[in-house]
């Protein structure tokens, strides 16, 4: 299992995660987990997922927050990672909401405190070789300084 | 009327503004920002945090105009009561395709000299209510280039 934050520069703004798929016999598995790197509540707002190699077997993608190394989707449910085109780029953050909508699921999301974002593969077939990169943009509401 | 800009470092490039109900029992502003670069702005995003909703019923405006007036052009009538604390809704929608005018409630001109409204429209007190607005913004005013 393989998930990381990438610290390379142009990132500009954005939190990117590198994710890898794995080998597991059986498939069903994490890929990792990420723990909410700024310690406070996050308002995720905006996301996207970049698929750098394809899957081999008919594997698929789930992302979401929850505890660490749950199988997780509310950013990403079963997204077929066997068939995703090299560079391929997804939206993970819905760009349909109007004016005064609930910025929730898929259209926002928060990022407690002290939960993970989370990496899965939900179907019983191996990931590897897959790679893709997760990036996202949050604001930290957590914060309520005014209110102290 | 309690809203101003709020400076916590952490709000990494979102200008953040806190609001406050009040215990008028007639619509009445809720506070009024000053542009805070003093040239046109372009408001392109924008989210509001609930803290607290309010006991009365009153409906929440925001947009941009004079100071003090009743402007509706980023949020008209929301409820303020009733609404669930750290609920997060849209304030500019991102519903847009390319090539669209992103005027409001797609985005918004904040012109240098007018101000961010926020007013309470129905005649019902919303002293409870406490909320954070979140706005990003291109500096669309700078002509430099063509002095």
């Amino acid at each position: 299992m393989t998930a990381y934050i990438v610290e390379d520069g142009p990132q500009s703004g954005w939190i990117k995660v590198y994710v890898a798929g794995v080998t597991t016999a059986g498939g069903v598995t994490t890929l990792g987990s990420i723990a909410n790197p700024e310690g406070v509540a996050l308002h995720i707002s905006d996301g996207y997922l970049k698929t750098v190699i394809d899957a081999d077997a008919a594997a698929t993608l789930d992302i979401g927050i929850g505890a660490t190394g749950a199988d997780s989707t509310n950013l990403c449910s079963a997204y077929d990672i066997n068939g995703a085109a090299h560079e391929a780029v997804i939206y993970i953050v819905g760009k349909d909401a109007a004016s005064e909508a609930a910025a929730t699921s898929p259209k926002g999301l928060l990022w407690a405190a002290n939960t993970f974002l989370n990496f899965y593969n939900p179907a019983a077939q191996i990931s590897a070789p897959w790679e893709g990169y997760l990036y996202l943009k949050y604001i930290r509401i957590g914060e309520d300084l005014t209110l102290a | 009327m309690t809203v101003k800009i709020i400076s916590d470092g952490p709000q990494s490039h979102w200008l953040k503004v806190h609001i406050k109900g009040n215990a008028a029992v007639v619509a009445a502003t809720l506070g009024s920002i000053a542009n805070p670069e003093g040239v046109a702005l372009h408001i392109n995003e924008g989210y509001l945090k609930i803290i607290a909703p309010s006991v009365g019923a009153g409906d929440l405006d925001i947009g941009i105009g004079v100071t003090g007036a009743d402007s509706t052009d980023l949020v008209a009538d929301m409820n303020m009561e009733g609404l669930v604390a750290n609920a997060i809704y849209y304030v500019v929608s991102n519903n847009s395709a390319s090539a669209d005018a992103a005027t409001t409630p797609q985005g918004l001109l904040w012109a240098a000299d007018t101000y961010l409204n926020f007013y309470n429209n129905a005649n019902f007190e919303c002293e409870a209510y406490e909320a954070y607005l979140y706005l990003r913004y291109i500096r669309i005013g700078d002509d430099l280039t063509r002095a």
